[in-house]
């Protein structure tokens, strides 16, 4: 280029800075094509997600009804038996777990009652039974396979006791599902 | 193309190495339970016996006739609020009588064992037997005592007395 004109090193600069930049877009389009390709191979090689995992509970609340405890040591729950249905379709390893985990105590005020003074006896496969805590996560059920259909019940009990006190109490559980 | 295959390459081999560590991601659903109990108040009164007799005894040997039955156990249980009293009291219906004949009732007093339970003298006014604080069981004893007296004429007594348990 040195025995140029001044114009023609202009028009040739440009042409140049074109090319350039037409040689980094390909370079950066191939290196998109290899990521993407290296992600495709990512999502084919990684366990599969479930496609849908879908959890119902037959009632959203509990009620233990006040009883004497010297004639009814365990008190059951009103709603009982609750069903429980599980459901989930394409678990690419097959696992789907149930657990519940406690937010606290039965509370009433100041007053409070253990959490895991409840407890819940399970019926129907893969259903587990149980007593729930406010520490752990409490298996529920478990079932293999990559679909599932699984109903079941959970009938809940208090143990009773002279020593609470009089009062309304409550707490929410959370019941989940996952599947692998 | 040559770069495609060894990236390619490397991603498998990555794959291959990191076995059961890779992330597993899992569909979820949750659902929330809400639980309520309740526990209204309640009072129940346990006596191990439900007569007592005071055997005929000489008044100089035998100045204090300790009932047959003594000690009578004694069970209160109580589901109230935390910072409620629950009491329990003795009500004689009247004095000891036989026919036209009668013992003055506070002739009879009682001594208490346990946490909470109080000794008296009968009378036909409530007496306190007992207070606590809050729900619970306690186990306790009266034992019955009977002044003697050359007064006294013969017969048969009786009479009834009431014990009152109250849980707010």
């Amino acid at each position: 280029m040195s025995g140029m004109r001044a114009e023609d090193k202009g028009i040739t600069g440009q042409w140049l800075g074109l090319i350039r930049a037409w040689s980094v877009f390909c370079r950066a389009r191939r290196a998109v094509w290899v990521c993407a390709v290296a992600a495709a191979m990512g999502l084919w090689c990684l366990p599969c997600a479930a496609d849908t995992a879908r959890l119902t509970l037959g009632v959203g609340g509990l009620s233990f009804p006040s009883a004497d405890p010297d004639v009814i040591p365990l008190v059951e729950a009103t709603e009982n038996p609750v069903s429980v249905d599980v459901w989930v379709r394409g678990s690419g390893s097959g696992i789907s777990n149930l657990s519940c985990f406690a937010a606290g105590d039965l509370v009433s005020g100041s007053a409070v009652i253990p959490i895991d003074r409840v407890s819940w006896v399970a019926q129907g496969n893969g259903f587990i039974s149980g007593v729930m805590s406010k520490i752990d996560s409490q298996p529920v059920g478990q079932w293999f396979g990559k679909n599932v259909n699984a109903h079941g019940s959970l009938s809940f009990r208090l143990l009773n006791s002279w020593n609470y006190e009089t009062g309304f109490y409550t707490q929410s559980m959370t019941y989940t599902l996952i599947s692998y | 193309m040559r770069k495609l295959l060894v990236v390619m390459a490397a991603f498998a081999v990555w794959v291959a190495l990191a076995g059961a560590d890779m992330p597993a991601w899992g569909a979820t659903d949750q659902q929330t339970l809400t639980i309520n109990a309740t526990v209204s108040a309640k009072a129940k009164l346990t006596l191990g016996v439900a007569a007592v007799n005071f055997p005929d005894a000489d008044p100089d040997s035998v100045p204090s006739v300790a009932a047959v039955e003594n000690p009578v156990s004694v069970t209160v249980k109580a589901q109230t609020d935390g910072s409620s009293t629950v009491t329990l009291t003795a009500q004689a219906n009247g004095d000891l009588d036989s026919g036209t004949d009668t013992i003055d009732i506070s002739n009879v007093t009682w001594t208490a064992t346990g946490a909470g339970f109080v000794g008296g003298t009968m009378d036909t006014a409530a007496q306190s037997a007992g207070a606590w604080t809050g729900s619970g069981r306690r186990d306790g004893t009266f034992s019955y005592l009977l002044a003697n007296s050359w007064d006294y004429a013969v017969g048969n007594y009786s009479q009834t007395v009431v014990y009152t348990l109250t849980a707010p």
